[in-house]
């Protein structure tokens, strides 16, 4: 099973809304809604590994606690830096929550 | 016997510093001082200055603490997921079946079992193990186990240091057939075991020599009882070695 880590994404929400609406209306089955995310998980991890060229660097002054637990990172960072090619994003605490891209 | 004369070699034991060595470097300061008496090192050189009138002057060496290994007890069971997901700076690999702990000062590691065995490396004093393992013991009980700090004990040092000469290791690994094993091929030192206190010493051809015992005090009596021996095989250095090259001579 893929991670459900993009479900909160504007993406995943706005596909959550539409299948809860669906169910309300009752067009289509709840078991249909779980299965349609549980293949949102897996397309969007797939697209994101090969579709995004897009990059973004960022940079910290300091890692202030690492953590790392069931293959998943957890890093608090201060002062980060972020740059894509022209923009550039200041902030002052960032937490990160890295997964195992390769994991099916 | 030659050696007697010099017998008696002032060791001061120093930490490698947080800051600006890290400890896989060796860090030599060798100092030859015309008298015995010299400020720092009069609060752990050895007891027998019986020969004040030696004609060399005596040499100073200074041992370099690298690490210290110490193990405690925090007699609970310790749930291992719970610390991982809820300790700061933690790593928990389950195929290894302990959580790894760090600390930024003093600049050490734990590894914690669920058994509530801890090991703590990378402390360079044994005072500073001591706080450190104090530190782990505090973080757990502070994610809520009812620990207790026992069983403390330093289970191994590393030191090392450096002679102010170069040692021609071929002979003197011949002279000590019984405890000192060259194998030019594994490794380009001399490993001397030494018996009483139990060392074990790896001795180059450049005058460095690495120490592990079980405690500083070990450690230092390891370095003292081999200076004698060594200093039968001084000779004195190429320019290669004084370069620090320990692998230029082989």
């Amino acid at each position: 099973m893929s991670y459900q880590l993009y479900r909160n994404t504007t993406l995943g929400n706005t596909l959550q809304e539409s299948l809860d609406e669906l169910i309300q209306y009752g067009q289509i089955t709840p078991q249909l809604a779980f299965k349609v995310l549980l293949q949102f998980d897996k397309s969007i991890n797939a697209a994101l590994n090969s579709k995004v060229k897009a990059r973004v660097t960022f940079k910290a002054s300091k890692l202030n606690t690492y953590r790392f637990c069931d293959n998943v990172w957890t890093l608090m960072l201060n002062d980060v830096e972020f740059r894509e090619v022209h923009e550039f994003a200041k902030v002052d605490k960032v937490k990160i929550v890295a997964c195992d891209g390769k994991s099916e | 016997m030659s050696q007697s004369d010099h017998s008696n070699v002032a060791t001061t034991t120093t930490s490698s510093c947080d800051d600006d060595t890290n400890g896989d470097q060796i860090k030599t300061e060798v100092k030859l001082e015309e008298n015995v008496d010299g400020v720092e090192s009069s609060e752990q050189s050895l007891t027998q200055q019986m020969d004040e009138d030696e004609q060399e002057p005596e040499p100073e060496i200074d041992i370099v603490i690298n690490n210290v290994v110490c193990s405690f007890s925090v007699r609970c069971h310790l749930n291992l997921r719970e610390i991982a997901l809820n300790g700061i700076n933690v790593e928990f690999r389950r195929e290894n079946g302990m959580v790894t702990m760090k600390l930024r000062r003093p600049y050490t590691t734990a590894s914690i079992w669920s058994s509530g065995r801890i090991t703590c490396t990378g402390a360079t004093s044994e005072d500073q193990a001591k706080v450190a393992a104090r530190r782990y013991a505090r973080c757990l009980q502070k994610l809520g186990f009812s620990v207790k700090f026992n069983n403390f004990r330093v289970v191994n040092v590393l030191g090392t240091c450096s002679m102010p000469w170069a040692i021609k290791i071929v002979n003197f690994s011949e002279k000590y057939k019984n405890e000192a094993s060259y194998e030019p091929e594994l490794h380009p030192g001399v490993t001397y075991k030494l018996k009483f206190p139990k060392a074990t010493l790896k001795i180059f051809s450049t005058g460095s020599i690495t120490v592990t015992a079980s405690s500083v005090a070990n450690v230092q009596a390891a370095i003292e009882h081999i200076f004698p021996l060594v200093y039968e095989f001084r000779k004195k250095r190429t320019i290669l070695e004084t370069k620090e090259k320990p692998r230029a001579n082989l």
